[in-house]
């Protein structure tokens, strides 16, 4: 990818410990069946909520922390004044203080058995990193394509040598696997529609050192460095992001529920239910409660929804009310006579 | 080595996510109910859903229920016979977001022999306070026409309107709250076309007549029900909620409901339930009508009871896009003023697959 060099934009990622190679040297292994194939079952590990925030660290163990990651776009404006619909953006992922494998950087991907394979083995050294974008319920959102000379790839055959493996599904990028020694790789993702709002890319590394140095173990989870992050990207012309300090939400969203606490309070305090104005008042205060999106991982998950399976709810609750004198409250049951 | 990588390999299967993306995705299901009351029924059901495009998310339904009873309701009416019916339903949903602002509208058909049910639906839901807030409001219009079976000139109607509102909150990084409220309307005809209700001195008396069982054309309902979520330790989460319901029929009633989920294995979901309910009787009911009177039913469901129901359910993550599911639920109902009956067991299980992409 050719990026502008002047127009490049750089977000750094603050980043902790770390250390082993790629487990998954190659982008399709990671689309590969976890049982079949030793693959990771469609799951980029790259900590986004929908997968329960996993990163590499979730297999390279005991990372010592030292390296970074650097997001990179070659327009300015994705960092400042937002994302917009449907432009492609060239990003780059940087791996910044590579230190695991650097006596095999230099060999590039001559490495290994590459140039002869009855001489002895060399080193190799494999990196890696993966990325999606959501929006702010977890959801990948625009699309995923490898960068192909300097433009996105598009439905014609792509090399077999780009930077960029796109999964299957589309909904996370990851290193292509084609060459050793690399510490920045590039993409292209095209923003969606507008209104989704803050999007959020989430991104992993991976320093790899090499495996043991045989061909044997070209490359395992043991002695790599990790890091992990996330950017939060503000749609262009929406709301400004809201600082995320904590407290109580200055959104524009307050005025309408301390509108909402009031009408409460004052349609039920006349009465005789003041305990159960106050409750009202207090629930539509809510701009009060102040969760971060970063923060409702736990949130996110399927047991905590209210409803995590609407289909058997439904039957349920057709038998409940064909056999109780009560209905409502709990989403529909369909309809019929149910009287049996 | 190779100890070292299937053993990393292992800790990432651990961590494969129970509940795969769901938006676009496939489920079949078949339930079984089956009680000492001499009722069985077998309902299969067939549900799916896809992103048509980003924010436009398409639903189509099946469900049948294939319905098997001797149950007092129908041996009570001087025909001892078992009887058997299918109920089919058909429905279709669309649902798009607008930004912050979500909507959706649903159309059901039900049919069966005696019976048959238009249901339209819709509904908004505004995500609030950086989304820590959602308000949502709901209206559903359910058109009936009801017959009896191997009776053309027998027709009635029932039309019920129905608006809800509710508020979920997110309170902390691990609870979540809601509260909804529904009202709804019923307008036509509620009673059972087969029931006739007995006129007679006392409970062993013989009746001097059988009345056919008349119930109020006009019926509010009042539910408000509270919830709440709590994750507990790392992949668990306790559930429960409350329901008190009121009618203008004089129905109150108050349930209890109960949910503990929690991963057995990194594939193995088991959810536990438990559901208590108990109601007063309608205004009008009554265990012995010595006289005829204007509103006479024959209702279990009119009467005073109370029901308890226990359950178990496994769900198992084949792969991340394959899930399967077995569920068995255990249920008692008490009756204290139903002379016919005076409780009923049964069971409620389960099986089912749900693919998502």
């Amino acid at each position: 990818m050719k990026v502008a060099g002047g127009a490049m934009v750089a977000l750094g990622l603050a980043l902790g410990l770390a250390r082993t190679a790629a487990a998954f040297p190659t982008g399709e292994q990671f689309d590969g069946d976890a049982l079949k194939s030793d693959g990771g079952g469609g799951i980029p590990f790259d900590g986004a909520p929908r997968w329960s925030a996993h990163t590499c660290a979730t297999c390279h163990t005991d990372a010592p922390g030292q390296i970074g990651i650097e997001l990179q776009a070659d327009r300015a404006d994705l960092f400042t004044t937002g994302w917009t619909a449907g432009t492609a953006y060239h990003l780059r992922v940087v791996l910044q203080n590579e230190h695991e494998g650097l006596a095999a950087a230099g060999l590039g991907d001559q490495c290994g058995g590459a140039l002869d394979p009855t001489a002895p083995y060399k080193r190799c050294d494999y990196n890696g990193y993966a990325i999606e974008l959501d929006d702010d319920r977890g959801k990948p959102v625009g699309k995923l394509a490898p960068v192909v000379g300097t433009a996105c790839a598009g439905s014609g055959t792509v090399p077999s040598d780009v930077d960029t493996y796109v999964l299957k599904d589309g909904t996370a990028a990851m290193h292509n696997g084609a060459h050793m020694a690399q510490t920045h790789w590039d993409l292209c993702w095209t923003a969606p529609a507008a209104g989704v709002g803050v999007i959020t890319a989430y991104i992993a590394t991976v320093d790899g050192n090499g495996g043991d140095g045989t061909a044997n173990f070209p490359n395992d989870t043991v002695g790599d460095d990790v890091a992990a992050g996330a950017v939060p990207l503000a749609e262009s012309g929406a709301t400004v992001l809201t600082p995320q300090t904590g407290g109580c939400a200055a959104a524009s969203d307050a005025g309408l529920g301390l509108a909402l606490a009031i009408l409460a309070f004052a349609a039920l305090a006349r009465g005789h239910r003041r305990r159960l104005a106050i409750a009202l008042a207090l629930a539509t205060a809510g701009g009060c409660v102040h969760v971060h999106p970063r923060e409702r991982e736990t949130l996110a998950r399927r047991n905590m929804k209210f409803s995590p399976d609407t289909t058997e709810d439904e039957l349920d609750l057709h038998m409940q009310e064909a056999r109780e004198g009560s209905e409502g409250g709990y989403g529909t049951a369909g309809g019929g006579c149910g009287c049996n | 080595m190779r100890v070292q990588l299937t053993r990393a390999l292992a800790v990432g299967l651990a961590l494969i996510p129970v509940a795969a993306h769901a938006d676009t995705s496939f489920e079949s299901k078949i339930q079984v109910y089956a009680d000492s009351d001499h009722t069985q029924v077998v309902s299969p059901t067939v549900q799916a859903q896809a992103d048509v495009t980003p924010e436009t998310n398409v639903s189509l339904g099946y469900v049948a229920d294939v319905v098997s009873s001797a149950s007092v309701d129908v041996v009570s009416q001087a025909s001892k016979i078992t009887i058997h019916d299918t109920r089919q339903q058909v429905s279709a949903g669309l649902a798009h977001i607008f930004g912050s602002l979500s909507a959706h509208g649903g159309y059901s058909l039900s049919h069966e022999n005696d019976y048959l049910s238009n249901t339209f639906s819709v509904g908004i839901a505004k995500e609030l306070f950086e989304k820590n807030s959602t308000l949502a409001l709901g209206y559903a219009l359910s058109l009936n026409e009801v017959g009896r079976a191997e009776d053309r000139n027998f027709s009635r109607s029932l039309t019920v309107n129905s608006v809800n509102a509710s508020w979920t909150q997110v309170m902390t990084r691990r609870l979540i709250g809601q509260v909804t409220y529904e009202l709804t309307n019923a307008s036509g005809y509620q009673a059972s076309p087969y029931r006739f209700v007995p006129v007679r001195a006392s409970v062993d008396a013989a009746p001097s007549e059988w009345v056919a069982e008349s119930d109020p054309d006009a019926r509010w309902r009042h539910a408000i029900v509270l919830g709440a979520n709590q994750a507990v330790g790392t992949d668990s989460a306790v559930q429960g909620d409350y329901r008190l319901y009121h009618d203008t029929w004089g129905i109150t009633s108050h349930t209890l409901g109960a949910r503990y989920f929690t991963r057995l294995s990194p594939r193995l979901e088991l959810r536990l339930r438990e559901r208590f309910y108990t109601q007063g009787a309608a205004s009008f009911y009554q265990s012995v009508y010595t006289t005829t009177q204007k509103y006479m039913a024959y209702d279990r469901e009119l009467s005073p009871l109370w029901s308890e129901t226990i359950g178990a359910k496994l769900s198992y993550l084949f792969t991340p896009h394959f899930e399967g599911e077995l569920k068995v639920d255990l249920f008692y109902y008490g009756y204290s003023d139903f002379a016919p009956l005076s409780s009923r067991t049964g069971t409620n299980t389960g099986i089912g697959i749900t693919l998502t992409y």
